[in-house]
């Protein structure tokens, strides 16, 4: 019922309205954006940039399904723009190309913490990042990522499996670092 | 692994999921910043329209007032003749005129009303003060600038009587030139009854009669004073929107206006005295006509033709005093025999380009454009020595009517000095960008014309290439170079012939044009020779009209 009425204040243009909404929302929205970016610089370029969206596009917003939901999707859009416009000034060079090789066949134990995973998100490379976060995340098929990204699905297939891989790697290692760390 | 790497997929969005990050500040000032701007935006936006609704009705109203105030200034036409003579005027109806000086207005009718009785003009020349007994009386309103007598309209007593027919004489030294409008012959009587067509014709009358100065007879004398003074300028300006209304064709100028009342004040004369001489000369409007003839023979008749042409080029060749060496040796005297006594056979060159020609009053043409022109040259088989170039390599010499090139074997043995060879039969091609200006002399019969020209070209050179099969010591070479050095960066011809042209529709007619060129310079500059092409050409196009 709040959220009506906060939607509605934004509608009207009601800066505290649009503050609260802000407010509310920012901190996962925050998160989405930082799984989708680099640096922190980054992942606040694309939470403005979203958030501007979602106060001009709110009229749009036609109750169907939820309006975090709604929010979700302008900020994966924004990063997957921002994502776009760097592929186009700098290609993409996946020089950490994970190849084919066999990660290690060890079950890693969830003890890594939210912001550590986080962390290993972000440093995959950029179409890596950007097909694992649509897939685990947003769960789109791959089809769909390979249209919103213009690759083929057998890329994105191949992005997605190097993209574990890696993921597998980082975490992996990030274990090991912890249990010499707190043996 | 493979349910391992789906695992991955679970751990990461399970240790994700929920996970909350507090952006910084900057992140909310952006956007409260932008959102300000949004703002502004909208705000334009919405009143955006409003703005241009008001605008639009804004201008609506600013052209209707130009367009009420600008009736008084609409252009009149105007007639040749502006001369009035000192004579007599008649006029045969209600209209009162006022002849010029030392004519007697013999012929006056009063006014309906009889107001020539009751009418006293006072005008600057003749001025009547009041006498004791009307000093309360009839108070004229003279021209602006003197002072009024009196309020004639508070005690309406006899006036003195003067001559109904005022005798006003021109004057130049004062006049009041109206030229902010084309004028042209004021003449209102507003007198009830006489319609605009009488009044018209009245006018004419009087002007046909050479009179110089008319009244203007109204009601109402309002609108032609100001303070109690008469405002000349109105009264003027009154009378010249009047005489546009009757399309009057003489102009003339007004310098003094005189406003005089009856006993009964129902009638009042503006008197209006003009001038005689017109606003606009005739003599000026004449000149600017024949201004605008005269330029319309800067605006010529152009077309663009695209052609293809052929010529047939044959290189004078003469001795080159002034070249001291001969690559890296003095030059021998039979140097440029050599070039000249071996013949070259006759050089083909087509052309295509695009000209452009101006056509003045229909006669006189001038062309100029581009094409492009490629100079094929055959050359027989000749035997070429080594010479010892700049760079110190030994290589063959190629002399020809063009300049020289330098072939250097590609195998077999390095050549010595004093070694020849046998170069079969060469070709080189020229490639010159042709710039020409013409001029010819146009006559057109029906649908056929002929334009002899003569000019000149510009021959501008773009590249060079020499092609031949060299023999030297039992090794076949075909080679080509692009260097051949000895020519001239441009050199000029001259170009006559004549155009016949057939047409085919309003705007495109079938051009053939035979010509001849000769050189006006030789294409070579340090070089053996100097060679001067001349030529004879057929070329064939479309001229296409663009005006």
């Amino acid at each position: 019922m709040e959220d009506l009425l906060l939607i509605q204040g934004c509608i009207h243009g009601d800066r505290n309205s649009q503050r609260k909404l802000y407010e509310f929302y920012a901190p996962k929205m925050m998160v989405v954006c930082l799984r989708y970016s680099k640096t922190r610089e980054e992942a606040e370029e694309v939470l403005q940039e979203g958030f501007i969206r979602v106060f001009a596009k709110i009229e749009q917003f036609k109750n169907e399904g939820s309006f975090e939901g709604w929010v979700r999707k302008i900020m994966v859009n924004s990063a997957l723009q921002k994502y776009r416009s760097q592929k186009k000034l700098h290609p993409i060079i996946n020089i950490e190309a994970a190849g084919h090789e066999q990660a290690d066949v060890e079950y890693v134990l969830p003890q890594l913490s939210a912001k550590e995973l986080l962390g290993h998100v972000q440093q995959l490379p950029p179409a890596y990042k950007m097909v694992f976060n649509l897939y685990a995340f947003e769960g789109m098929k791959h089809k769909e990522i390979a249209e919103l990204l213009g690759i083929s699905e057998g890329t994105s297939k191949s992005n997605l499996s190097d993209a574990r891989a890696l993921l597998q790697r980082a975490v992996t290692r990030s274990m090991r670092i912890a249990k010499q760390t707190n043996p | 692994m493979d349910k391992n790497l789906h695992d991955i997929d679970k751990l990461f969005t399970d240790g994700i999921d929920g996970y909350e990050e507090m952006p910084s500040s900057n992140v909310w000032e952006g956007i409260d910043h932008t959102l300000d701007k949004h703002g502004l935006d909208s705000i334009k936006k919405k009143y955006k329209n409003l703005k241009t609704y008001s605008a639009i009705v804004i201008t609506g109203l600013i052209a209707l007032l130009v367009y009420k105030s600008s009736f008084l200034t609409k252009k009149l036409q105007f007639s040749d003749s502006a001369t009035v003579s000192k004579a007599q005027v008649k006029d045969s109806n209600n209209l009162k005129i006022i002849s010029n000086e030392n004519a007697e207005a013999a012929s006056t009718v009063p006014l309906t009303k009889d107001i020539t009785e009751q009418t006293t003009v006072h005008t600057n020349d003749n001025l009547v003060k009041p006498t004791p007994e009307n000093k309360e009386g009839d108070k004229t309103i003279i021209q602006a600038g003197i002072t009024p007598i009196d309020n004639h309209l508070k005690t309406p007593t006899p006036i003195k009587e003067t001559p109904a027919v005022k005798i006003i004489t021109n004057t130049t030294t004062n006049e009041k030139v109206i030229n902010k409008r084309h004028v042209n012959a004021i003449t209102v009587e507003q007198e009830k009854g006489v319609t605009k067509t009488l009044r018209k014709q009245h006018i004419e009358n009087a002007y046909a009669n050479n009179a110089n100065a008319i009244n203007v007879v109204t009601n109402n004398t309002n609108s032609f004073t100001k303070n109690n003074q008469l405002d000349n300028t109105n009264a003027i300006e009154k009378a010249i929107e009047e005489a546009y209304n009757l399309r009057l064709p003489q102009s003339t100028y007004f310098n003094k206006a005189a406003i005089s009342y009856n006993s009964n004040q129902t009638y009042n004369t503006i008197q209006l005295i003009t001038s005689l001489k017109p606003t606009i000369s005739t003599e000026a409007m004449h000149k600017k006509a024949s201004n605008k003839r005269s330029l319309a023979f800067l605006k010529p008749q152009i077309s663009i033709m695209p052609y293809a042409a052929y010529e047939s080029t044959n290189r004078e060749i003469e001795d080159n005093p002034e070249t001291p060496t001969v690559g890296m040796r003095p030059r021998r005297e039979d140097d440029w025999k050599k070039v000249k006594q071996h013949e070259e056979e006759a050089i083909k060159t087509p052309v295509a380009g695009a000209k452009v020609e101006f056509l003045f009053l229909n006669k006189v043409s001038l062309t100029t454009g581009v094409g492009i022109a490629s100079q094929y040259n055959k050359i027989k088989p000749k035997l070429v020595e080594t010479e010892l170039g700049r760079d110190g390599r030994i290589r063959y010499r190629f002399d020809c009517s063009a300049g020289s090139a330098y072939i250097t074997a590609k195998t077999g043995n390095i050549p010595l000095i004093g070694d020849s060879a046998l170069s079969g039969s060469s070709n080189s091609r020229l490639r010159y960008m042709q710039v020409p200006l013409l001029a010819g002399f146009h006559l057109q019969k029906n649908k056929f014309s002929f334009t002899p020209f003569i000019g000149a070209t510009a021959n501008i050179l773009l590249d060079k290439q020499l092609s031949t099969e060299i023999t030297y010591a039992g090794v076949k070479e075909t080679q080509t170079v692009t260097e051949i050095e000895g020519l001239q960066s441009i050199y000029y011809t001259t170009n006559e012939g004549v155009t016949i042209g057939y047409k085919t529709t309003r705007r495109l007619s079938l051009q053939l044009t035979p010509y001849a060129t000769q050189a006006l310079s030789s294409m070579n500059k340090n070089a053996v020779v100097k060679s001067f092409p001349n030529g004879l050409g057929i070329q064939a196009g479309l001229k296409i009209n663009l005006k």
